[in-house]
C-alpha cells in the first residue's frame, strides 16, 4: 500500500509536468504560427537572446 | 566494488535525465528539416534520407551497443554514445553536401543514438534497481524520455528563431553532453546473478532467437514501430487531405505526447503488478480498436483529439512491458544485447511503417489501405503476446539448490 502511494503520487507529477510541458509546447508552437493583422507571421524571439 | 553513493535513487534520476536528454534533441529534429535544408540547399529528401539512416542506424547499432554495455559497463557505453550523439549533433550543423549530411546526422548520430539513449538505461535499470522496483523504473524512465520532447521542442523553435538553425544544433548539442556525465551513475556491467547459469554472449544470443517466447515478443515490437511510425509520420498529411489545418495534427501530436508520457508511466506501474504479456497485448489490441473507431466514425476535430489522447496513452507503454520481459526470460547478464535485438526489429517496422504509408498513398492516393493494416498488425500482435510464458527461459532456469 506504501509503494503504490509512492507510485501515484510520482504519478501526479509526471503528469504535472507532462499537462504544463504539453500547455507550454503548444503555446509556442502556436506562436509561432500566429500572424498579426497584416498577414505577416510573428517570429518568437528567444528568451536567452 | 560498487560506489554507495550509487543508490538506486541516483541511478534512477540520472537515468531520467539522460533520457530527457536523449530523447528530447532526438525529438526536435524534425523542425530543423525546413531551416537547416534552406541554409544548406538541402532538399527535403536528402534531410528525409539522413534521418532514415540515423534511424536504421540506431536499431543495427543497438544490439551491439546492448552487448558492449554487458561487457564493460553501461556507464562507458552511454558516454561514448554521448560523445558520438554530440559529434554527430555539431557535425551535422556543420555538413553541407548530402553525403556529409547521411555520414554526420545520419551514420554518427544514429549509432550515438544507440550507444547513449534510453535502451542502454533500461539495460542498467535492469542490473542496478531492485527485481520489484524495476518495471516502475523503466516506465518512469520511459516517461522522462517523453517529457523531453516538451523541452526541447519549444527550446529548439526558440533557438533556431534567436540565432539561426546551425547555431540553434549547436546549442543544443551541449544539452546532451551532460549524457557522459549522468552516466558515471549507471556505470555497472552485465553480471551473473547468484542464481543465474552462466551463458556465453554467443549462447545467449543463440538461446533467446530459438526461444518461441523471445520470438513472438521481438514480433510484437515490429508491430509497435510500425504503428508509431507511421502515425508519427503520415497522420499530419492524412489529415491535411481531409481538410483539417496543420495546427490541429499539431494538436494531436502534442495530445499523444502528453497523453504517453501518463501511459508509458501507468505501463511501468502496472508492469509490477500484473501480467506483462496480458498488458502487451491489451495495448495492441486497444490501439487497433483506436484506428478502427478513427476510420469508421466521421471525422471531426474532436475525433482526431480523442485519437491522439487515446493513441498517446498507447504509444510507449509498450516499452517497460517489453524490456521487462526480456529481463524476466533471461536475467540481467546480456539483458543489453537481448533489448537491443528487440529494438532492431522495433526500428525495422518503424521504416516498414513510414516507407509502406508512402507507397500505399503514391499507388492508390489514400491511407485507407494503411489503417487497415494497421488495425491487422495491432489484432495480430494482440494474439501473439498470448502465448508468451512470462517465466525464466528453460536455459535461464535458475538452478537447483
Amino acid at each position: 500500500m506504501k509503494t503504490l502511494k509512492f507510485d501515484l503520487a510520482v504519478g501526479a507529477v509526471v503528469t504535472v509536468l507532462a499537462i504544463a510541458g504539453a500547455y507550454w509546447q503548444a503555446e509556442r508552437t502556436a506562436a509561432f504560427d500566429r500572424q498579426d493583422g497584416t498577414g505577416e507571421t510573428l517570429r518568437l524571439v528567444c528568451p536567452l537572446h | 566494488m560498487a560506489a554507495r553513493w550509487r543508490t538506486p535513487a541516483v541511478v534512477i534520476v540520472a537515468g531520467c535525465l539522460i533520457g530527457l536528454v536523449s530523447f528530447g534533441l532526438r525529438s526536435s529534429f524534425g523542425l530543423f528539416t525546413e531551416p537547416l535544408s534552406a541554409v544548406r540547399g538541402f532538399d527535403r529528401e536528402t534531410f528525409a534520407f539522413a534521418i532514415a539512416i540515423q534511424n536504421l542506424m540506431w536499431g543495427l547499432g543497438q544490439p551491439f551497443a546492448g552487448a558492449f554495455a554487458d561487457r564493460y559497463g553501461a556507464g562507458r557505453v552511454l558516454a561514448c554514445g554521448g560523445a558520438l550523439y554530440v559529434l554527430g549533433t555539431i557535425l551535422m550543423a556543420q555538413s553541407t553536401t548530402g553525403t556529409q549530411l547521411a555520414l554526420t546526422g545520419g551514420v554518427l548520430l544514429g549509432l550515438g543514438l544507440a550507444g547513449g539513449s534510453f535502451m542502454i538505461v533500461l539495460a542498467a535499470f535492469a542490473r542496478l534497481v531492485p527485481e520489484e522496483r524495476r518495471s516502475w523504473a523503466m516506465g518512469l524512465a520511459t516517461a522522462a524520455g517523453s517529457l523531453g520532447q516538451f523541452l526541447f521542442a519549444p527550446l529548439g523553435q526558440a533557438f533556431i528563431s534567436g540565432y539561426g538553425a546551425v547555431q540553434a544544433l549547436v546549442m543544443l548539442s551541449f544539452f546532451v553532453a551532460l549524457v557522459p556525465l549522468l552516466a558515471v551513475a549507471l556505470t555497472g556491467r552485465g553480471e551473473q546473478a547468484d542464481d543465474e547459469p552462466e551463458v556465453s554472449t554467443r549462447d545467449a544470443l543463440r538461446g533467446a532467437l530459438s526461444h518461441p517466447s523471445y520470438l513472438l515478443l521481438t514480433a510484437g515490437f515490429f508491430v509497435c514501430g510500425f504503428h508509431i511510425a507511421f502515425v508519427t509520420t503520415h497522420l499530419p498529411p492524412y489529415l491535411h487531405d481531409l481538410g483539417f489545418s496543420g495546427s490541429l495534427a499539431a494538436w494531436a501530436v502534442a495530445l499523444i505526447g502528453l497523453f504517453n508520457v501518463i501511459g508509458a508511466y501507468t505501463a511501468g506501474v502496472l508492469g509490477g503488478r500484473m501480467s506483462k504479456r496480458l498488458l502487451l497485448s491489451g495495448i495492441y489490441f486497444s490501439r487497433a480498436v483506436a484506428f478502427l473507431l478513427f476510420i469508421v466514425l466521421p471525422t471531426s476535430t474532436l475525433t482526431v483529439l480523442v485519437f491522439g489522447a487515446m493513441l498517446g496513452l498507447l504509444w510507449l507503454s509498450t516499452v517497460p512491458l517489453t524490456s521487462g520481459l526480456v529481463a524476466l526470460m533471461f536475467g540481467t547478464r546480456h539483458a543489453g544485447m537481448l533489448f537491443g535485438f528487440v529494438f532492431l526489429s522495433h526500428q525495422v517496422g518503424a521504416f516498414a511503417g513510414v516507407w509502406l504509408g508512402g507507397a500505399v498513398y503514391e499507388a492508390t492516393g489514400a491511407y485507407d489501405a494503411m489503417w487497415w493494416i494497421s488495425i491487422a498488425l495491432g489484432l495480430g500482435a494482440a494474439i501473439v503476446h498470448l502465448p508468451i510464458h512470462e517465466r525464466r527461459a528453460p536455459r535461464w532456469a535458475p538452478a537447483p539448490a
